[in-house]
């Protein structure tokens, strides 16, 4: 972004957050160090500190420019709103979230989305991977991310935005055929994939609130180990388990042996999720929703081709994405023949 | 063809980028750079053993007595197993772990699954 559009952006952010204080002086308030972080060709994110009264608050800012509408998040299932929404709702129930500062108006004139606390730690896999520097933090984050996974799954449904798409039952496999049937069923391996989704037995599975990107890259973590889960955008209702064998599908391990997101064990996972929910997941349940995993990474992959070929975003990441398909059709051909 | 091939083009592309682009750059352009390379590579491995795709797709076509006009072998394949005209196994099986795992030595070959699949399916 130019300088000059730089500028107003920064004098319109300032405006909302002044807007917040009771006790501010239009002279002592400042925004400093804006820079955009990442984030698709739509869906932007920010960092920048508000200064107000000499005191500093690091915050991010979440948002679609311009006008309300689509989302730019292929699979996305909430408005940036109810994305809101649900991060109040999981902080009050002792989830570890940023703390949402502020949810965006029109009259701000910053487009669809919401301000943030900005919280400490890293988010990048290979640095939380490598580093020794978070050598305590992987000792402790499969446990860590096994409670988290176990409050996120105890909110009560009654609690959570009205918004929240029903995955639960056979919905995700019309879904899913609807997507691969959309995308030109190109990839035979995928389509076994969801036919062993769908064939294969569940007792009585429960239905939740699902986190549905739950992994390595979305948990900001410090020395010590797990500061706040990320990226909400695919929060749904379905089965819990779901989430528990997503941070352990083989495609968010980066290529480190570690089961639970490169990092962790199973028995450590599952600890932490009986800590809080006194419940047990089976080994299968994992394993059923590691298929599942592999098969959305799949999709994903088809949905990054089509929005690269369609040009609704042209940009060098999504056609590389693109190809990756190969990845996810090899971990399901592994899984279905019974490994985790 | 006689003078530089596909082959060395590409290589001599990824060493400009790897080598006088990318230490120029930081941050995101840095990272796009590092895909731009690594897509080039895709490339060379697609021209070094896309041969062995194509040559897989006849083999299980005419297996299976797929007609060409009706469409890629893939899509072929995937509306039978959809429809449960066709079954994973046998030959169809077997088709799909080689072309997989040619097509994950292409597109990623240092990718975890495909050593462990390499490991089990091939004795």
């Amino acid at each position: 972004m130019a300088e000059a559009g730089l500028k107003d952006m920064a004098d319109r952010l300032l405006a909302a957050l002044l807007a917040t204080e009771q006790n501010a002086a239009d002279d002592g308030v400042s925004i400093e160090g804006l820079k955009r972080l990442s984030g698709g060709a739509n869906m932007e994110t920010w960092s920048f500190d508000w200064v107000c009264n000499s005191a500093t608050e690091p915050l991010i800012l979440r948002r679609l420019p311009g006008s309300a509408g689509g989302l730019d998040h292929p699979v996305g299932e909430l408005t940036l709103e109810a994305e809101a929404a649900l991060l109040d709702v999981a902080g009050y129930n002792g989830v570890c979230v940023p703390a949402v500062r502020l949810v965006l108006r029109a009259e701000h004139g910053l487009g669809e989305g919401y301000i943030m606390s900005r919280e400490r730690g890293e988010a990048l896999p290979f640095r939380l991977l490598a580093d020794d520097f978070y050598r305590g933090a992987r000792e402790r984050l499969a446990y860590q991310c096994g409670q988290a996974l176990g409050r996120i799954h105890a909110i009560p449904l009654n609690l959570l935005p009205p918004s929240l798409s029903d995955h639960s039952g056979g919905r995700l496999f019309v879904r899913a055929q609807e997507l691969l049937d959309t995308h030109g069923n190109r990839s035979p391996v995928l389509q076994l994939g969801l036919n062993w989704l769908r064939d294969t037995p569940r007792q009585n599975p429960q239905c939740t609130l699902v986190h549905g990107d739950f992994r390595n890259g979305n948990l900001l973590v410090d020395q010590d180990g797990l500061v706040a889960v990320l990226d909400w955008e695919l929060a749904h209702l379905g089965d819990p388990i779901q989430d528990l064998g997503y941070i352990c599908a083989n495609v968010w391990r980066f290529g480190y042996p570690k089961p639970v997101g490169g990092f962790g064990d199973y028995a450590d996972l599952l600890a932490g999720y009986a800590s809080v929910t006194d419940v047990a997941p089976a080994m299968a349940d994992i394993h059923y929703w590691q298929v599942h995993a592999a098969l959305s990474w799949g999709m994903v992959c088809l949905i990054m081709l089509e929005m690269y070929r369609s040009g609704q975003d042209s940009s060098l990441e999504r056609a590389a994405v693109g190809r990756r398909l190969s990845e996810a059709e090899i971990d399901l051909l592994l899984l279905m023949e019974g490994d985790s | 063809m006689s003078g530089t091939d596909s082959i060395e083009l590409l290589a001599a592309v990824r060493q400009f980028l790897r080598q006088e682009v990318l230490p120029e750059l930081s941050g995101f352009k840095a990272y796009n750079a590092r895909v731009a390379a690594n897509a080039l590579s895709i490339v060379a491995r697609e021209l070094e053993m896309g041969a062995g795709l194509v040559q897989l797709d006849r083999q299980i076509a005419s297996a299976l007595g797929l007609e060409e006009k009706a469409g890629a072998v893939e899509q072929q394949i995937a509306l039978g197993l959809r429809d449960g005209t066709m079954v994973h196994a046998g030959e169809i099986l077997a088709y799909l772990r080689q072309r997989t795992l040619l097509a994950c030595a292409i597109d990623n070959p240092k990718y975890s699954g495909l050593q462990q699949a390499r490991a089990r399916w091939i004795q």
